[in-house]
């Protein structure tokens, strides 16, 4: 019984000990950065490289297909792969001269439900200007299938929280604005942040594939009406996306409101800042009068 | 009564009613405080942390909800309190010793930050200084506006048939900065004045006890304690 | 070593043999080896590059194309080689690394790199001392490639190696032998007078632990005028010892060892004592905070402030830098303290400095225009005021012609936001503040070895007596 209290009293670590090991933590922030000599190589993440990690591969939604069913064999119309006489194929980008005419053959819906879509007019668009303006205005060229989704990677069964943190990563590729101003909104906060399926991500508003603005008022109160059913029409004037910047720019009466709120919080920014550093500054010199009064008294 | 006697009297400086939704405004404004902020910094790891402690976004909405209704519940006890306290208790919500602001908070502000730069002495401050009626009236004004603009994020579809969508993106506006108004100012001003000066150090009291001396109105408060004399003397 | 050499031969050998439209037809290009068909993975499975195996895979891979003469590209109609000479790459370091390791993306179509090779990941960024300050704006490959040639990006502010030279002509950049660079031939590419990318017209040393007082720096006292300083200091703290150990400790007239003794015996005492809770009181209260400066006036505690805390604060901050980098020297905490663009530093430094001279010239407003009586003017409260105020104006000054002659760009420099200015108000005067700046730093430098050198001999000793002072007294109210 003495034995316990005496192992008792010392505990399995003494004063010293355990300071030193408190004092650890103070560097686990620098436990990100990499020790020298370590040899770390990421993988690639694009999927349009040349080679093909196997170990991501082996966990992908296409994991059982060979590379023929995708790639066809070497021989292509009479040319062998690769064929080192074509220099242009080495510069030309995979993703856009990939046929995914193949990809429809088992995702026949997706593909049908893009070419309704935003996306396929604006790569038609593209594809049909005359050279000099194949970059419509200055807008972003429009995607393929492979701007958007790996083959080689993607994996199958996402929970609807993993896909929707996915298509955010993916969407905002190209527009930036938007999901800048979606996660600091309530859905992208609650959605992407908090990982909460309750709320929305872009495709439960926009269309799976699709991808249909919502500036038309019909099209945006059916959008809020899927989870919101008793909205009417002005609920659907609650902007999202406050910005004006890529998609937004043709968008009139959206600029007017997005300008309103820019000019209230700028509004509100000031007031606070005048108020809290007029009441610091207040604060601060009385403290210190009446620790000098104090210190006086003594 | 002699006035050398009175100062050591206790006096009651706030009702059972009075500490009472103090203490429930406190837990209920950090409660707030802590919830809302959870989620306009929920990209943060201290806040994913919180949620995932209480179990989700979900649990975090109805416990903000939950702090806000306790929180504007007090709100409106006061303000039953003030109606009851003019028609039944005939009391002056006006008046000198009151909280409505007057000229002579603006001399006592000026005399006030005199005496900070060692050019003056403190103002003979009546039973609310300056700084408390500024606190209570900003307080007011506050928590009636995170509270509009809160029931209007709460129910947007209903108060959009009454007014323009966007202005739930100014109503959303209106209450994160009021927020960052309200947070900056009590964790800090509201903590100095009511912990950290030297007078008051470690803590002021008599907002749980109810009680103060006259010794310390006579300090503190000197405007209300000629008058505590005078009425005295009166009666 | 010799299957490596082995694996070569055959390559090489077998790209004889076959015939094709080069006059090498690579052997790994064909789709059929040894009259079998070849697999697509056989190619295109990602080596692990971590293995010796993979790195030879991932070397011979390229090597297919990049080994051979005929692998050029057209620039502007000129032909550039980017054919990579095996035999002098066996020579270099990076033998058995993969391509693709510092090459990172360009495997894949189009077969362009848009990040260029990359040091980092095996490679820290070099501190203070090994470049005199950290280049955070100049790639690894500007001072450690051959090709003298280096060019400014204007949009990023990165200072890179160029692609074609003064006459247009596009320069052959395959040679893999990367040098040591601790040559000062190496610096001259860029600090010389007549330097496009905005570089100071000379090799500048680093600076000196001395100076740890006000920034990061180095472990080193560096340049003559800091061992200058450094041993006129300590002449002076020798002075100094001296002069305190004259007195008596019990009346006596006992040896310099005896009261040594007895001095640190009593020290001793009360640090490994309850004792020692008190003296830490005293020293946060009244070494930090300045209580009893407090206790006189409020003015002459804001004014002290304003001077000590920042330079205390700015103190602090350089020794985190210090051991930020020591610990984690690739870490972003160590990186951003090292950029003197970074937002956070720049706008402390900045803040910092103003609070300095807002305080210095307070002081001297109280001592030559108001004077009131209690304040001595003497002589020397007067050159210690003015030693650190000129000190920070050049600080500033300097600030002001590096943001201007380097040319960083408004987003970052704002957060200066009294060097950005300054740099503003600079360009207007149309000197060439590359050839100024040097003579800027060595007067800067010089008022810091003076500070460092006068500080024992003049008022400016109460950094060392008055804390001890107080601690010594720690039971005094």
């Amino acid at each position: 019984m003495r034995n316990l209290l005496r192992v008792k009293k010392q505990g399995f670590m003494g004063r010293r000990s355990f300071a030193f090991a408190c004092a650890l933590f103070l560097f686990i922030p620098f436990l990100g950065s990499t020790p020298a000599g370590a040899v770390t190589v990421e993988v690639p993440r694009d999927s349009s490289g040349w080679f093909v990690d196997l170990n991501r591969f082996s966990e992908s939604a296409h994991k059982n297909f060979t590379c023929e069913a995708c790639h066809g064999d070497m021989i292509d119309q009479g040319k062998q792969h690769p064929d080192t006489r074509d220099a242009t194929r080495l510069k030309s980008e995979a993703t856009r001269i990939y046929d995914y005419q193949r990809c429809r053959t088992c995702h026949r819906e997706s593909y049908d439900r893009y070419l309704r879509g935003a996306h396929a007019r604006a790569l038609t668009e593209e594809k049909t200007a005359p050279a000099p303006e194949r970059a419509v205005s200055d807008r972003l060229k429009a995607p393929t299938c492979g701007e958007c989704h790996s083959a080689h990677y993607a994996r199958s069964h996402l929970s609807r929280a993993a896909a929707g943190q996915a298509m955010t990563a993916a969407c905002g590729a190209c527009h930036a604005a938007q999901k800048a101003t979606y996660l600091d909104n309530y859905h992208g906060k609650v959605a992407v942040n908090l990982a909460d399926e309750a709320s929305a991500y872009c495709t439960d508003c926009h269309g799976a594939h699709e991808c249909i603005s919502l500036k038309d008022r019909k099209a945006a109160v059916a959008a809020c009406q899927r989870c919101h059913p008793e909205a009417g029409e002005k609920f659907s004037q609650f902007v999202i996306h406050p910005t004006t910047e890529g998609l937004a720019r043709d968008n009139k009466e959206k600029q007017k409101h997005v300008t309103i709120i820019k000019i209230v919080t700028l509004i509100m920014t000031i007031m606070v800042i005048l108020v809290v550093g007029f009441f610091y500054g207040h604060s601060f010199l009385w403290l210190l009068r009446e620790i000098h009064e104090k210190l006086r008294k003594h | 009564m002699s006035e050398e006697n009175s100062q050591e009297a206790v006096f009651i400086r706030f009702s059972v009613l009075q500490r009472f939704l103090h203490i429930i405004v406190m837990v209920g404004f950090t409660g707030l405080a802590v919830t809302g902020f959870s989620l306009k910094f929920s990209a943060q790891w201290w806040a994913g942390g919180l949620v995932w402690l209480i179990g989700g976004a979900g649990h975090l909405a109805y416990l903000h909800r939950f702090f806000a209704v306790i929180t504007y519940g007090c709100v409106m006890v006061h303000i039953l309190w003030l109606v009851y306290y003019k028609l039944v208790l005939k009391g002056s919500l006006t008046g000198p010793q009151s909280l409505f602001p007057r000229v002579k908070d603006i001399r006592d502000l000026f005399g006030h930050m005199r005496y900070f730069f060692g050019k003056g002495k403190v103002p003979s401050f009546n039973r609310f200084t300056y700084w408390e009626k500024f606190d209570y009236l900003a307080i007011f004004l506050g928590m009636n506006t995170m509270g509009f603009t809160g029931l209007i994020l709460w129910a947007p579809e209903f108060f959009s048939r009454l007014i323009p969508g966007y202005f739930i993106n100014l109503a959303q506006v209106l209450h994160l900065y009021e927020a960052i108004l309200a947070v900056a100012l009590k964790f800090v001003v509201h903590l100095i004045s009511a912990h950290l000066r030297p007078e008051v150090f470690p803590m002021e009291k008599s907002i749980f006890t109810g009680k103060t001396t006259g010794e310390k109105i006579l300090r503190e408060h000197h405007g209300e304690w000629e008058n505590i004399m005078t009425t005295h003397e009166e009666s | 070593m010799t299957k490596r050499i082995l694996f070569i031969l055959i390559i090489t050998s077998a790209a004889l043999i076959v015939p094709g439209a080069w006059a090498d037809e690579p052997v790994m290009m064909s789709p059929a080896l040894d009259g079998k068909q070849r697999d697509c993975l056989d190619c295109h499975r990602y080596p692990n590059v971590n293995t010796n195996e993979g790195a030879y895979a991932s070397q011979a891979f390229c090597m297919e194309c990049h080994g051979q003469k005929a692998c050029q590209k057209t620039v502007d109609g000129r032909q550039v080689s980017l054919l990579v000479d095996l035999h002098s790459f066996e020579k270099t370091r990076h033998k058995y690394t993969a391509c693709i390791q510092c090459h990172r993306d360009v495997a894949k179509c189009p077969h362009a790199s848009g990040s260029g090779a990359r040091c980092s990941g095996c490679h820290s960024v070099h501190g203070e001392k090994e470049i005199h300050d950290p280049h955070l704006r100049v790639d690894c490959q500007a001072c450690h490639r051959t090709s003298k040639v280096v060019s400014l990006n204007r949009e990023t502010g990165q200072i890179t190696l160029a692609r074609i030279d003064d006459q247009k002509t596009p320069i052959v950049l395959t040679d893999h032998s990367l040098p040591d660079a601790a040559d000062p031939e190496f610096c001259n590419r860029c600090h010389t007078a007549e330097n496009k990318v905005g570089a100071p017209a000379a090799v500048l040393p680093s600076k000196s632990f001395l100076c740890i007082l006000c920034h990061s720096a180095p472990l080193t006292i560096g340049h003559p005028i800091f061992w200058a300083a450094f041993i006129i200091f300590l002449f002076g703290v020798v002075l100094t010892l001296n002069f305190w150990f004259k007195g008596s400790v019990q009346g006596e007239e006992s040896s310099l060892h005896r009261k040594i003794s007895l001095t640190s015996e009593s020290v001793w005492q009360v640090i490994f004592s309850r004792q020692v809770f008190a003296l830490i009181k005293v020293v946060i209260l009244d070494v930090f905070l300045q209580r009893r400066i407090l206790q006189e006036s409020v003015k002459r505690w804001s004014i002290h402030s304003l001077i000590y805390l920042s330079i205390l604060a700015r103190l602090f901050i350089g020794l985190l830098t210090y051991f930020a980098y020591r610990i984690g020297p690739d870490s972003s905490v160590a990186l951003a303290l090292l950029n003197k663009n970074n937002g956070f530093t720049a706008l402390f430094y900045d803040l910092t400095g103003l609070l300095i001279v807002l305080g210095i010239a307070w002081a001297m407003i109280q001592r030559f225009i108001l004077k009131p009586v209690h304040v001595a003017r003497e002589g020397q409260d007067n050159l210690a005021i003015a030693i650190i105020g000129v000190l920070i104006l050049l600080g500033f000054l300097l600030e002001g012609v590096r943001i201007l002659m380097t040319q960083i760009p408004p987003s970052m420099a704002a957060f200066s936001f009294i060097g950005y200015p300054l740099a503003r108000l600079m360009a207007v005067i149309g000197l060439d503040w590359k050839v100024i700046y040097p003579w800027l730093w060595y007067a800067h430098a010089g008022v810091g070895a003076l500070l460092i050198a006068y500080l024992p001999f003049g008022k400016m000793r109460h950094v060392f007596n008055t804390p001890l002072t107080l601690m010594m007294n720690y039971k005094m109210k």
